[in-house]
Order: C-alpha cells, then sequence, then structure tokens
C-alpha cells in the first residue's frame, strides 16, 4: 500500500465500493497528511486543541467530499485548499480573537497627494501598473506577508507563524517596510504621472 | 486609497486556484501552460504567494517548539479517524461475505439470547410496534469528546449507512436531558440557551441513535462525555 500514489489510493477506495470496505484506503492516505495538516492547523492557531479541532474537520470534510475529487488534480494540493480555506473561515467566523492584531494599509502620504494617486487608481489601467509596482517594489517576504493580511484577512501573528518569520515583531515589521517602499514608489510615479509618464516598471 | 491597494493583494479573475496553478507549473498540462503559468507567477504577488503557501504546507516540516503540540494533534487524528477501517470481524458480518441464511440465523440466535439470558432492566428500549432492538451498528461520535478548549456550537458524528435520520440528546452528569432534537444530518446545532449551559469544567454527556425510514434504531453511539476547560488551562 505504501508503493500507492494518492490518487491511486483514492482510485482504490472508489472501486472497492466507498465507505467502509474502502476506508483502509483513505486511511492510509489521510495517514501521509496528518502531520502536514496538523502543522499547517496549529500555525493558523497557536493553540494545540483548537488546532486538533480544525485539522479533525478538515479529514472529516475531505472524506465527505472525496467524490469531488478529480483524478487529474494532485490530491495534496485538493486537501490543501481544504485546510487553508476551511482555517481561514473559521477564524473568521470566531470572534474577535483579542491575540490577533491586524495594520491599517493606509500609506503614509500626505492628504492632498494621496487624494489625487487615488483618482489616477481608479482607472483599471492604473490598477494594472500599480500592481507591476508592487511586484517590483517588494521582497518576496513583503509580498507574502502583504497578500495574507490585506489580501486574505489573516491576522499578524498567525502571518508570522504560518511564514515562520523569526523576527521579533513578526508580520508587522514586514508591512511597515512595505508600507515604506509602497508610499515612496507612488510619490515617484505621481510625480512622473504629472510630468506625463504612468506608473511603469523599473520606477 | 485604502480599498483600492488592497484589491492588488487579491485574487484576479485570470488567477487560476491553486490546484491548477500546482499542476501547470509542474507541467502536467504542457509545456506552453507551463511556461505561461510561470509568467503569471512571476508577475502577479497573489499567486506567487499562493505557490509558496502551498510549498511550506507540502514540506510539512515542524520547528523545534512545534514537535510537540503537531504531535499531540497527529495522534489524535489517527485515534480519531473518519475513516477507520472496517474490523475484519465486522466484514464478516457483511451480507454480501457471510450468507443471507447464515446472517437471518446469527440474528435469530442473537435475539433469542437477549430474550432468554439478559435481565428485563439491562434491555435495549423497546422500539415502536413493540419489538426488541438489535443494533446493527455503533455510531461513531467526532466531537465534542473529552476535554474541549471551544465552548461547542453542534454536535458531531459520522453519518451511518441505513439511518434516514438521527435522535441526539444532552444531558446532565445524572442522565437529567437537557436537551434532545432529531435531525436528518450527521450533526446537530445547539440552541443558544442550551449551548449557553456548557460552562467550564462541568462535564455534560450526550448520545445520538441512527434511526432508518422505518423507525427502527440501526446505530448508537452510547454515552459520550465532554468537559469545557477554563480558557487557561489548556
Amino acid at each position: 500500500m505504501q508503493d500507492l500514489t494518492d490518487e491511486d489510493l483514492v482510485a482504490n477506495f472508489r472501486s472497492h465500493g466507498g465507505p467502509p470496505a474502502g476506508n483502509r484506503w483513505v486511511d492510509e492516505l489521510f495517514g501521509r497528511y496528518h502531520s502536514k495538516v496538523a502543522i499547517w492547523c496549529y500555525r493558523f492557531t497557536g493553540e494545540r486543541d483548537l488546532a486538533g479541532d480544525l485539522a479533525q474537520d478538515v479529514f472529516l470534510r475531505a472524506y465527505r467530499n472525496i467524490d469531488s475529487f478529480r483524478g487529474n488534480a494532485k490530491f495534496s494540493t485538493w486537501l490543501y485548499t481544504i485546510a487553508r480555506n476551511h482555517c481561514i473561515n473559521e477564524m473568521k467566523s470566531r470572534a474577535v480573537r483579542p491575540e490577533q492584531t491586524s495594520e491599517s494599509i493606509e500609506l503614509d502620504i500626505e492628504d492632498g497627494v494621496r487624494e489625487s494617486i487615488l483618482a489616477s487608481l481608479e482607472r483599471e489601467q492604473s490598477l494594472q501598473s500599480m500592481r507591476a509596482l508592487v511586484n517590483e517594489t517588494l521582497d518576496d517576504t513583503e509580498k507574502r506577508v502583504m497578500v495574507l493580511h490585506f489580501g486574505d484577512e489573516i491576522g499578524l501573528e498567525t502571518v508570522t507563524r504560518l511564514l515562520q518569520l523569526k523576527n521579533p515583531s513578526g508580520a508587522r515589521a514586514y508591512i511597515m517596510s512595505a508600507k515604506r517602499k509602497l508610499s515612496a514608489a507612488l510619490l515617484r510615479w505621481k510625480a512622473k504621472e504629472q510630468r506625463g509618464g504612468s506608473i511603469s516598471r523599473g520606477e | 486609497m485604502a480599498n483600492r491597494i488592497q484589491e492588488v493583494f487579491r485574487p484576479r479573475a485570470e488567477c487560476p486556484p491553486v490546484e491548477e496553478l500546482v499542476l501547470m507549473l509542474e507541467g502536467s498540462s504542457g509545456r506552453e501552460q507551463k511556461r505561461s503559468c510561470e509568467e503569471h507567477v512571476a508577475h502577479c504577488v497573489r499567486c506567487e504567494a499562493e505557490v509558496a503557501l502551498f510549498r511550506r504546507f507540502e514540506s510539512g516540516q515542524p520547528g523545534r517548539e512545534e514537535r510537540e503540540p503537531v504531535e499531540a494533534i497527529v495522534a489524535r487524528l489517527r485515534k480519531q479517524s473518519p475513516a477507520k477501517p472496517v474490523r475484519w470481524w465486522r466484514e464478516v458480518w457483511r451480507p454480501r461475505i457471510l450468507m443471507p441464511a447464515s446472517v437471518a440465523l446469527a440474528t435469530l440466535a442473537v435475539v433469542i439470547a437477549i430474550n432468554v439470558e439478559m435481565p428485563p432492566l439491562l434491555r435495549e428500549p423497546s422500539a415502536p410496534g413493540g419489538l426488541d432492538v438489535v443494533r446493527s451498528g455503533r455510531l461513531v461520535v467526532i466531537a465534542p469528546v473529552n476535554d474541549i478548549s471551544q465552548a461547542p456550537r453542534e454536535l458531531r458524528w459520522q453519518a451511518v449507512r441505513g439511518a434516514a435520520r438521527y435522535r441526539v440528546r444532552l444531558l446532565e452528569v445524572d442522565k437529567t436531558e437537557l436537551w434532545r432534537a432529531t435531525v436528518t444530518d450527521s450533526s446537530a446545532t445547539l440552541p443558544p440557551e442550551i449551548a449557553a449551559r456548557v460552562t467550564p469544567l462541568k462535564t455534560l454527556l450526550w448520545d445520538v441513535e441512527g434511526i432508518d425510514e422505518t423507525g427502527r434504531p440501526v446505530a448508537s453511539s452510547g454515552i459520550q462525555s465532554f468537559r469545557l476547560l477554563r480558557r487557561n488551562s489548556q
């Protein structure tokens, strides 16, 4: 059984008529991911018992929905998607957790210039250029921290654990640094736009 | 401005789900798709972060301080797997293995044994119609059980084949019934006034019974207990 791929195990589960006769295949399959899901849930919550609850939920959902697993995808990404979405949704649905803090995305730019930049960003083309600017301006860790915190609204402590940031202030330090860089880049862009240019790479 | 900048970090319509991203990056969808996906990821902060996060999940190595809690969670997952293999002695009782006549004979023997040998107090309650109940399966509960850190909002168990609905009860430790419900799903949400009765360090009991279309019990969990821990005692 150990020689079989994840996808083979799912196929065997199905060919044995699903539950309960096929359970041993899925039990083997899930066992391969116990540790991965446990680590993920523990990093998400920072609490052993809560992480255990979430991890159990993840496998239960996977078990219930295994019919929706398509053979042309990888089981690992399928399970990861369940774990990722379940943890994000569960943490959002719970009451605001005092240990979870967030940071504002407001950049340190004076009001008049900020309004002017905002007006420019209303144009879709400028937003696309802004994406390019962010991509060129921030380093990989800053980008990931910004995506998780502002894109997925994941608390800073969780982001710190998920990305295993070891610096004393964790994700917050990367956000501060990203905001400083973006403020400077946007001001340079605004100045150039006023001279008749637009946001471009390498600014 | 905040919202517009925030949009930069959110997925766009053209961003594939991570399942497809990983497949394309590994070349399963062809060389051209791989190249175009690499190009997309190189310029999309969102997708780059998604792939990086998945790689972290996949590598799955706990840090030194994570080892002990992760091992505890894994032990719990092994113990309460939703896909527990069926034991050989249960498999033997499946009709496809045992001839139907043997099953009927065994059932008859069990019914006779219960009626003859068991004292009346130990008998299962009668089903509607006055027939004695013959349990055909154990119903596996999922949560809450044992010590828990979060107040439960619902009671959950594994669905059993043949059960059209489930009768679930929440009890005090002296078996006084606090609440009961009949549901068709494999979970029952506790009403707020009942959920409020779950207080730290108070042990409560619950059980659930699967019932088939005719009202006959097909599986029972037996009495389960749980206790909400104090916030600082985890």
